[in-house]
This record gives C-alpha cells, structure tokens and sequence, in this order.
C-alpha cells in the first residue's frame, strides 16, 4: 500500500521519532493520547509518509473492528421462548418488590414522596393511640391508688 | 439497543405484558452481544437468560440517567464477563461460531454494495474476527469492549477491574497486533470508498 505523500527528506530523517510516533498511532484515533501528544503525532503523521500509511492501517483495521458489532447474531430458535417462560414464572410477590425497589431506590420518587407521607401519617397515628391508651391507663391506675 | 422507555416504566409498574415486551425487542441484540463475547453460542443463551434475570431484579431501580439501552449493554457485558471469567478455558471456537454462514449479509458502509463488494465486506470481516479470536482473551476482551462495542476506556477499566493505564496499555498492544495481521490482507481489500472514509 503506497501512502499518499512522495518520499521527502523530513519522512527519513528521524526514525528514532518514528518508533516513538509508531508506538502511539494505536491511540491516536481513539482519544487515548493527551491532546499534547496527539498533537505531536499528528503534525510528525503530517509529514512522514511511511507513519501515515500506519495511521491509514489503525484507522482502518478500527472501523472494520467497529463494524463487527452490526454482524448480525440469529438466535437460537428456542430462547425467546424460554425466556418469555421464565419473565412469566415471576410471581406477583416479585412484580411486588420490583415495584418497591422503584419507590426505595428514587426510581419513581412521585410513589417514594407519597409512600413516605403516607407512612408518616401512619406512624403518627400510631403514636396518638399508644399515648391515649398510656394516658387512660395511667388514669385508671392513678384512680386505683385513690 | 433502543428501547422504547414507556416500555421499560410500565415493566417497572410491574405491568403484565411488558417485560414480555421489553424481552421480545431486546433479546436479538442482548445475544449478539453476549455472543460477541463469550463466543459460544449455548454460553451465550445462558447469559442471555441471566441478564434478564438481573434486569427483573434492577428494573425497578432503574433511574433513567442513562437510556435503558446503554444500561442492558453494560448489564450483558458485566454478565458476560463474569461467564468468561467462570468458565474454564476452553477451546476456542472457529469463526463460524459467530456469525454462521449468510450472517455477515449486510454492510454499513454502502446501504446498496454490489454482490462483489458484499463478499469482499464479509470476507474482510471474517478475518477481522479471526484475528481478533487470535488474540490474548484478555487483549480480545478489550479490544472487543472498547472497539467493537464502543465503551470508553475509563469504562472498559470499570468493568475488567483494570487501571485506565492497564486498559490502554493492552489495547495498543492488540491494536497494533491486528494492524499487523490484517494490514497485508484486510486493509488492502477495504473498498477504496471506505479506506477514503476512514482517512
């Protein structure tokens, strides 16, 4: 593979910067570099026809590599099935704590913010009758003792 | 992977029907996925299995903070590294273990290539796929990762438990490797359209 640039003195005149240029055209595209060595790489790729030609190969064997994630995969006959089988073996007691794990987590913090009030409301009721019923029995009891 | 989101609020209600729905439009690509990975096609119906067993687990929590899509894609990585890591070694599928034959029928490139350009593409794409299949499976995992599937570095490292540095040192390393097998065969028969895309 010919590289688009003619053969210039720049392009052999360092090749200690070429191994050094060679050993991070892996990263060059994928934003592995510091935007300062990035730099460098490129403007020494501007002039060197044989390291361009590798970064022409990196960006290549990468956008092959990305397309191998549109390759489409059938699967097999029988796993929709099994697995609409196991999605329907969900019990309501499960349907139950997925829905709580929302309310608990802040998933759904409208249901989080009413349970909590409601809940509220709840403890304070509770806390209102066991005063009363603390209250008359120490009436009842104070009225023994007289 | 898109999913609709009033699908996924309505599994999170716990309506009936809808994580039927959400598994009915998930599970192609959640097993393409898996498989990518696992490179085993049984192993990679049982990940499937497991995925939506979590995500049943997880729905209800789910925030939306990022779209559900790129959730299940990391929950399918996360599982599917867990499978690997598992699994006993062992020996390595040939190609046709993913992408059987008249699975590689399609191209991203051009949405109309010629017959002789759809052969090229998926023979340049089966050599991409045995080079990667010769790598480390450490290597293999990353490259896969960060390069087939698109995550980031910092999240390649989050789901392998390795150090960013870790990640891209292994990553340049295959990298270069595969530049080195493919770059006499497979990037010589790229399409010339797609070799003046990619400059």
């Amino acid at each position: 593979m010919t590289g688009p640039r003619s053969t210039t003195a720049a392009q052999s005149r360092d090749s200690a910067g070429c191994a050094a240029v060679r050993a991070d055209l892996a990263g060059l595209d994928g934003h592995e570099l510091s935007t300062r060595r990035a730099t460098e790489v490129r403007s020494h790729v501007a002039e060197c026809a044989d390291c361009a030609e590798v970064a022409a190969e990196h960006r290549a064997v990468r956008r092959t590599l990305a397309e191998l994630a549109l390759v489409p995969a059938t699967p097999p006959a029988d796993l929709l099935p099994a697995l609409l089988e196991q999605a329907a073996a969900v019990g309501p007691r499960e349907r139950l704590a997925v829905y709580g794990r929302g309310v608990v987590s802040g998933a759904r913090p409208g249901v989080a913010a009413a349970s909590a009030g409601v809940g509220a409301v709840a403890a304070a009721g509770l806390g209102v009758l066991a005063w009363r019923a603390l209250r008359s029995r120490r009436t009842a009891v104070a009225g023994e003792s007289a | 992977m898109d999913v609709d989101p009033e699908v996924v609020r309505a599994c999170q209600r716990g309506e009936p029907g809808a994580l039927d729905a959400l598994i009915r439009a998930t599970y192609a690509d959640v097993y393409a996925l898996a498989l990518r990975l696992v490179r085993d096609r049984e192993e990679a119906a049982d990940v499937t299995q497991e995925v939506y067993v979590r995500v049943l687990r997880s729905v209800g929590g789910f925030r939306g903070e990022s779209s559900f899509g790129t959730w299940l894609h990391r929950v399918t990585v996360n599982v599917a590294l867990t499978a690997m890591r598992r699994r006993s070694r062992r020996p390595m599928l040939g190609l046709h273990a993913v992408g059987g034959p008249g699975e590689q029928s399609y191209d991203a490139a051009d949405p109309d290539p010629g017959p002789e350009e759809r052969a090229e593409r998926a023979e340049l794409l089966s050599r991409a796929q045995a080079a990667v299949a010769a790598l480390p499976e450490s290597s293999r995992t990353i490259v896969m990762l960060r390069d087939v599937e698109g995550m980031s570095t910092a999240e390649v490292a989050a789901v392998t438990g390795l150090s960013e540095t870790a990640v891209k040192v292994r990553l340049f390393r295959a990298r270069e490797r595969l530049r080195a097998s493919l770059s006499d065969d497979t990037v010589a028969r790229l399409p010339r359209r797609a070799r003046k895309g990619s400059a």
